[in-house]
């Protein structure tokens, strides 16, 4: 026993001195600037803001980085996940102390998650491009679909991928990594998408046939972060993902892998974030949302990659819409559908695979 | 009237040990079962329907038997021939050997699966040297990933088993069998695998039961191969899922199926029943020439394949990485990085969580002890026949079953540690209560008589007299449990919050978020862990009283 706790004293301690390690470089990188019109007063909000998000980490370290600068006395505390299992956390658990939900909410859901939100429109509502009529989403995000390659893989395989189409090569059979739709909401969009580029009219038959022949090719993940990961591992060669995260990771440096637009077509939809129903920390979750909305945040998201929500974010080093062929999407069709859809693609999933 | 007051004392404890039961256990699966056959306040058996309507449903079944079964055979040919090894013969390190082996089944679950996905995923290191030899196609993903890594994991489980029953078996009857012409392998399957045959049933019961409840492993390499406890996880939490309806009504099929399993597995011992008693141990051989060269290879070969998961973990873990980008040369940098997603909270919430439930269930196992083998009324059988019920239900259906109940009043205790110790200490009743109960009936009452006589109370008696000498078998129970506690994640990753995260969720959380280096970093904490705790254990025991 004495051993024991001689142990794990020493483990605490050489974690202690790495943490005040950590903290130092952080404290480091930044210095003074001006305050943001938008932000109240730093003694003002305090205590601890939990955050549960879809976000990854590139992006929740813009995020982290600064609301630290902005609030340095509200201490954050994050809980990543898919936005289906976040939303069963709180349903489920009364002690959740979640504010505030970033990420994973997108204009075309309808009331689905109203239950455990309260409305909120953020002090930067005027500068905002997409408003959502119920009141409850802030926007800070449009997402478009891509398809991450790892262009060594499919230089072994000998082919190329320039959209949806050539996927149906019989070299990439179990090379392509997709995510669940019913699992992920990247692979709901991803759906969206296909139905929307590949069929006579969205979510017919020819669209579906697509699916079909898809997914005898593909494997399939609960995770979105699984499809940009294991293709940039060289696990699979192409994998369908959303943009902004994997041209995150692609802008830091050091990945292996590519994204490329489908020739096909892509659709844009705008994402964003909620304040929870009785949230602990409203003061700050409030804060939250308005610094989501702020020319601020999305600047700092645009220079690593990200399309902002804000009419003033300065346009990101990615392709510009005009460029991507865009589709529109009818948001009523999907709200009322999507169950229709899920069950159509897991019967499918089950026929190709069975 | 002295007397009357301390079987009181008795019956009390078997009521509070019932009110127990009903509260944490009873109520929990009854609102399963309502959860399941209710929905919007009329019966209905609409979602057993759709279960069996749709073969993306029930086929998760099949494939879930599928595994559970193959990993069963392999786990027992491999793991029979390891046991009759190291048992009869005289090995090179027997010690390091089972500690090794004891190492492999008690990892945390799915560490081992993500590291298999780095050495012989598609790009994985194994594959990538087999492909440079011209060997392609090998892949960890699907069926026989899953086979695999769960064996590998669940084979010591039958090593410890069968070490157990070999060294039960009376050297008198080999000599006989061996007096009439029957030698060697034909002796091995006549003989010793039928005197051994309730105990090979059992380590089968059990390895199918701990694979068909597993969940991470087809959960990391599964890739489009479901199994049950997996769709219950993505019923519930999927984002489309949140079904509790749904997950409810699977979570029942899975208990049917598994408690048939349970009950096929009591008809076959029965047919095994015979009582032996090794009144002159068996002799451990020396082993020599060729075939000792082989039986030496053999287990250090199938215990280093196992253990190198775990290794490659923890080397994993001082790579450099950029949260999920892998870049080159070695650092601390995920350590730090763990540091900022609450490992100190997580270490401390595992230490907190495994004593607390250890205290709850050496407790109640002892108790339970006592009165099923001192005072076999219908109260004690109950409470015995209650205590096994979550031997069969998979870690997933557990944590449902008290999310259902527990998240409403009038006991709103979700996401509270107290839920967590609630959920481990029903998962593990079953296997500490049964050692206690074993434990418990070699000790002759008599001892206690003599006390009694001598003007001890019964409460007395059992305290001074009984605990301490249960106390070797219990210590020894305990600390595997502990182990297991840790390593345990089924029912928490359904149940946990930030307050209430613990190492091994911890890792699968980073995991999930392709955080992969810091993922390595919690399971390299977890695996510290655990060797501190069965450094604890050999402390305590004596390799031959290992039990699971």
């Amino acid at each position: 026993m004495k051993k024991l706790v001689s142990v794990l004293l020493l483990i605490s301690a050489v974690c202690g001195f790495a943490f005040a390690g950590g903290n130092k470089d952080a404290a480091a990188g930044k210095s003074g600037g001006a305050r943001p019109s938008w932000a109240k007063s730093a003694d003002e909000i305090t205590g601890t803001l939990t955050v549960y998000t879809t976000m990854e980490e590139t992006q929740q370290d813009i995020l982290l980085n600064l609301w630290n600068e902005v609030y340095p006395k509200c201490k954050v505390e994050i809980v990543a996940d898919s936005v289906g299992t976040l939303a069963t956390k709180i349903r489920s658990d009364a002690t959740s102390g979640a504010d505030v939900v970033i990420g994973g909410m997108f204009a075309a859901d309808g009331d689905k998650y109203h239950d455990i939100l309260q409305p909120y429109t953020s002090t930067l509502d005027k500068e905002q491009a997409y408003h959502d009529p119920s009141g409850y989403y802030t926007f800070y995000d449009v997402q478009v679909m891509c398809l991450v390659i790892n262009p060594n893989v499919l230089k072994d395989l000998g082919v190329s991928v320039k959209g949806y189409k050539d996927l149906l090569q019989p070299q990439l059979k179990g090379k392509i990594i997709l995510a669940d739709p019913s699992a992920s909401s990247s692979g709901w969009r991803q759906l969206q998408t296909i139905l929307a580029t590949m069929g006579n009219k969205f979510d017919d038959e020819k669209g579906w046939d697509y699916i079909k022949q898809l997914m005898a090719s593909s494997f399939k993940t609960n995770s979105s972060k699984d499809v940009y990961n294991l293709v940039n591992e060289g696990e699979y060669a192409v994998g369908l993902s959303y943009e902004s995260t994997p041209a995150g990771i692609i802008a830091q440096g050091g990945a292996t892998m590519k994204i490329v637009y489908m020739n096909e077509g892509n659709t844009a939809m705008p994402g964003g974030a909620a304040i929870v129903k009785n949230a602990p920390n409203l003061k700050a979750a409030k804060a939250m949302i308005d610094m989501l909305s702020s020319v601020e945040f999305q600047n700092q998201r645009a220079d690593l990659a990200g399309r902002g929500s804000n009419k003033n974010c300065k346009a990101s080093n990615l392709p510009a819409d005009k460029t991507l062929n865009l589709k529109p999407l009818d948001y009523d069709y999907l709200g009322k559908n999507k169950k229709a859809m899920m069950d159509h693609w897991n019967e499918l999933w089950a026929k190709v695979k069975s | 009237m002295n007397n009357s007051k301390k079987l009181e004392f008795w019956n009390v404890t078997s009521f509070a040990i019932l009110g127990l039961f009903v509260i944490f256990l009873i109520y929990p699966i009854g609102g399963l079962l309502k959860e399941a056959v209710y929905t919007s306040g009329k019966f209905s058996m609409d979602a057993f329907t759709r279960f069996f309507s749709k073969s993306y449903y029930y086929t998760t079944i099949y494939n879930s038997f599928k595994i559970a079964l193959t990993v069963m055979a392999c786990c027992l040919v491999l793991g029979i021939p390891f046991a009759y090894f190291y048992t009869f013969y005289n090995l090179a390190g027997r010690k390091f050997l089972f500690v090794l082996c004891l190492l492999c089944t008690m990892s945390a679950p799915f560490i081992g699966a993500y590291a298999w996905i780095l050495l012989m995923g598609n790009n994985g290191l194994v594959t990538r040297f087999l492909r440079t030899f011209g060997i392609g196609h090998v892949t960890i993903y699907g069926f026989g990933g899953i086979v695999l890594v769960q064996t590998l994991k669940l084979f010591p489980l039958v090593v410890i088993y069968m070490d157990g029953a070999f060294r039960d078996i009376d050297r008198s009857l080999m000599e006989a069998a061996e007096s009439m012409g029957c030698k060697g392998m034909n002796r091995f399957f006549r003989v010793i695998m039928t005197l051994t045959m309730p105990t090979i049933l059992a380590a089968a019961l059990l390895v199918f039961m701990r694979s068909f409840a597993d969940f991470g492993t087809p959960l990391l390499i599964g890739r489009g191969y479901t199994t049950c406890p997996v769709l219950i996880y993505n019923e519930y939490l999927g984002e489309n899922g949140s079904d509790y309806h749904f997950a409810a009504a699977i979570s029942i099929i899975v208990v049917i199926m598994t408690a048939v399993i349970f009950l096929i597995q009591k008809t076959a011992t029965g047919m095994f029943k015979f009582s032996m008693s090794a009144m002159h141990p068996i002799e451990v051989k020396k082993c020599r020439g060729i075939s000792g060269v082989l039986m030496h290879f053999y287990c250090y070969f199938l215990v280093g394949i196992s253990m190198l998961p775990q290794v490659y973990i923890i080397f994993m873990s001082f790579r450099r990485y950029n949260n999920s980008i892998l870049l080159k040369g070695y650092s601390f940098v995920n350590y730090q990085k763990a540091l900022t997603k609450n490992l100190l909270r997580a270490t401390n919430n595992t230490l907190i969580i495994s004593i607390l439930t250890l205290a709850i269930i050496i407790l109640l196992a002892v108790l339970i002890a006592y009165l099923v083998v001192r005072r076999g009324n219908l109260v004690s059988q109950a409470i015995d026949t209650i205590s096994m019920m979550p031997y069969i239900m998979p870690g997933a259906v557990i944590g449902i079953a008290l999310v259902i109940v527990f998240s409403k009043k009038p006991f709103c205790i979700a996401g509270t540690l107290g839920i967590m110790v609630v959920a481990l200490a029903i998962r593990r009743l079953p296997f500490t209560s049964r050692s206690a109960t074993a434990t418990m009936m070699k000790i002759s009452p008599s001892i206690e008589e003599a006390a009694i006589s001598l003007g001890a109370s019964k409460i007395k008696s059992f305290a001074r007299i009984t605990v301490p000498m249960m106390s070797s078998g219990i210590i020894s129970g305990a600390v595997l449990s502990w182990v297991s506690i840790i390593t345990e994640m089924s029912s928490g990753v359904i149940l946990y919050n930030n307050k209430t995260i613990t190492l091994t969720i911890g890792t699968y959380v980073e995991i999930n978020n392709g955080v992969y280096g810091v993922a390595a970093a919690f399971a390299t904490v977890t695996t510290i862990l655990t060797v501190i705790c069965l450094l604890v254990y050999l402390k305590f025991t004596k390799l031959e009283d290992v039990e699971v």
